[in-house]
């Protein structure tokens, strides 16, 4: 059972669990996201990271397990819950035939936002859309859109921010942007909840993530943790034709495998690599340190399941 | 403040949105509910009106008018929860985003049967009063009855429409529900002839909430009111605002929480 001391943490789930009939969406998730944090769900498509961000604010209602977010539990509570929260969901869902302003605005009402329209001027220039404040939506780039879909959900300046999978399909300069958001954000002390398929960025994000896979969590921690736990080392990264004369060179503790046409291999430290190099006569393509994408392959990736 | 009220706030909010999207392309969205009486007008009243003798001592025009105020009343209530509301819900994942504020998918059904409610009760003031100038209106006084009857019958129309948004499983599906139910609704509900001395058709009629708004509205043009007539019409299409509204609510929610 939750206590009540309990009841000012943004996020706490223990045990959540999502039926679609016979099929398992979510087998007993358990997370808390604390004030302040920044924690991600990673996972396959179908792995039922959205389905939990639904079940936080009552679009999903969960089969089994207790949740409690600001310690209200959505399936009674959902209105005073999405009062505190803001959403980007991950289709944008604005009003094409609307101006910026004009969406912003029904949102701010919907949110029963006090002085929207100072609030909705801060925050569309500090995403750089304030010359775009009449243009009609279908007439922004995607990455425009997306960053309108971050002011719709910051209006209300809510405690407890919820993306799912924010910055898909955007350029890397949009990317940037909405990460030093993000950032500066949960340094302000609110709590982010995020869903992403980009290692990189969740790393980049992340205090703490969780990666689920056929709605279970297969591993939970910091990236950092997550990375010295699972794969620690480096990985050099070579052409596939070398692998013969890369073999024999190798140590049998060391793991290697293929990736995108490329031959890898994980040693424990850079001076394996180096001598590995050495050795072999072989020259890397790359060598880097193990990353949360390594993880995530390890635990996900071998097969493609039917959730894909 | 009570929940119940706090849900109407919110509802209303819903309204507003609908109505700004809706303004943005106002002549195509009022059109087809100010032509389609219009054109029934001219067609079948001025045009078939010398062959018809009178219907109850009233001219064919006179006869067909009420069923042009129900007319504008069913088509802007269904299409608007059918169509629209169905393009709102899986084209544009509109209730996605909506339903992440403190807006509930009760919020989002009442909003739109107030939204289409007072739409169709302003369309029905609109049309009557051009009936009245045309002289169409025996009682000309029911200008101000038509909004408050169709702004209640709207209801159980719009139902029809969000329970067929609620099932269909693609949009096209929707000229079925056209075709099989509100057509034979719409055309044997003693809006183009009496039904009065077709007792089987009469008693069929009945299941149709469409007929008793009709039946009211033509009591009021033409200034034939009953007590008994009113509170049975008024009565069964009540029930029918209640019941069928809720039932939507129900599968609307089924459709939008997983």
């Amino acid at each position: 059972m939750i206590s009540y001391s309990t009841s000012t943490i943004p996020v706490d789930a223990c045990g959540v669990t999502k039926r679609f009939g016979d099929f398992v969406a979510l087998e007993g998730l358990s997370l808390t996201v604390h004030s302040g944090q920044c924690v991600g769900l990673l996972g396959p498509n179908g792995a039922g990271k959205s389905t939990f961000i639904g079940c936080l604010y009552g679009s999903v209602e969960r089969s089994g397990g207790d949740l409690r977010v600001f310690g209200l539990d959505p399936a009674r509570d959902a209105r005073r819950i999405k009062e505190r929260i803001g959403v980007v969901p991950q289709e944008n869902a604005l009003d094409e035939e609307l101006t910026v302003l004009e969406n912003m605005r029904l949102y701010a009402r919907f949110q029963g936002v006090t002085n929207a329209y100072r609030r909705i001027e801060e925050l569309l220039e500090d995403m750089s859309l304030e010359h775009k404040r009449d243009a009609q939506i279908r007439s922004l780039s995607g990455g425009m859109k997306r960053r309108l879909t971050f002011v719709r959900a910051l209006l209300s300046d809510p405690e407890l921010l919820i993306l799912d999978e924010p910055t898909t399909g955007l350029d890397p300069t949009v990317r940037h942007l909405l990460w030093d958001k993000v950032l500066s954000y949960r340094q302000a002390g609110k709590a982010v909840l995020v869903t992403t398929h980009y290692m990189h960025e969740a790393e980049l994000l992340c205090d703490r993530v969780i990666i689920l896979n056929h709605g279970v969590a297969v591993a939970v921690g910091s990236p950092k943790e997550l990375i010295e736990k699972e794969t620690p080392g480096f990985v050099g990264i070579y052409e596939t034709d070398q692998t013969g004369a890369l073999k024999i060179h190798l140590d049998p503790g060391w793991s290697c495998f293929t990736q995108a046409r490329q031959f890898c291999v994980r040693a424990p430290q850079i001076q394996h690599l180096i001598a590995l190099q050495t050795a072999s006569g072989v020259t890397a393509i790359q060598m880097r340190p193990a990353n949360l994408e390594d993880v995530y392959l390890k635990l996900t990736g071998e097969e493609l399941g039917e959730n894909e | 403040m009570s929940d119940f009220l706090v849900s109407l706030r919110l509802a209303w909010r819903v309204v507003v949105r609908n109505w700004v999207v809706y303004r943005k392309d106002f002549l195509a969205n009022i059109s087809p509910t100010l032509a389609d009486p219009a054109l029934m007008m001219t067609a079948l009243g001025m045009g078939l009106s010398p062959y018809i003798g009178s219907i109850h001592d009233l001219t064919y025009s006179q006869y067909l008018a009420p069923g042009m105020v129900a007319t504008t009343v069913l088509f802007t209530a269904f299409f608007e929860c059918s169509y629209g509301f169905y393009v709102r819900m899986t084209f544009e994942s509109v209730f996605k985003a909506m339903l992440t504020t403190p807006i509930g998918t009760r919020e989002v059904v009442w909003g739109e049967f107030i939204w289409v409610s007072i739409r169709a009760a302003l369309m029905a003031g609109g049309v009557g009063i051009v009936l009245a100038l045309l002289r169409l209106l025996p009682n000309p006084w029911a200008v101000f009855l038509f909004p408050l009857i169709g702004g209640i019958l709207a209801i159980p129309c719009g139902a029809i429409g969000l329970l067929a948004s609620s099932y269909v499983r693609n949009i096209n599906q929707f000229q079925t529900v056209y075709s099989f139910l509100i057509a034979p609704m719409y055309f044997i509900s003693g809006i183009f002839f009496p039904l009065g001395d077709r007792p089987i058709l009469k008693a069929i009629v009945q299941v149709s909430p469409f007929f008793h708004g009709v039946s009211l509205l033509q009591m009021a043009a033409w200034n034939q009111f009953s007590p008994a007539g009113i509170f049975y019409h008024l009565g069964v299409m009540l029930v029918y605002a209640l019941t069928l509204g809720y039932w939507s609510l129900i599968r609307i929610r089924k459709k939008l929480v997983n």
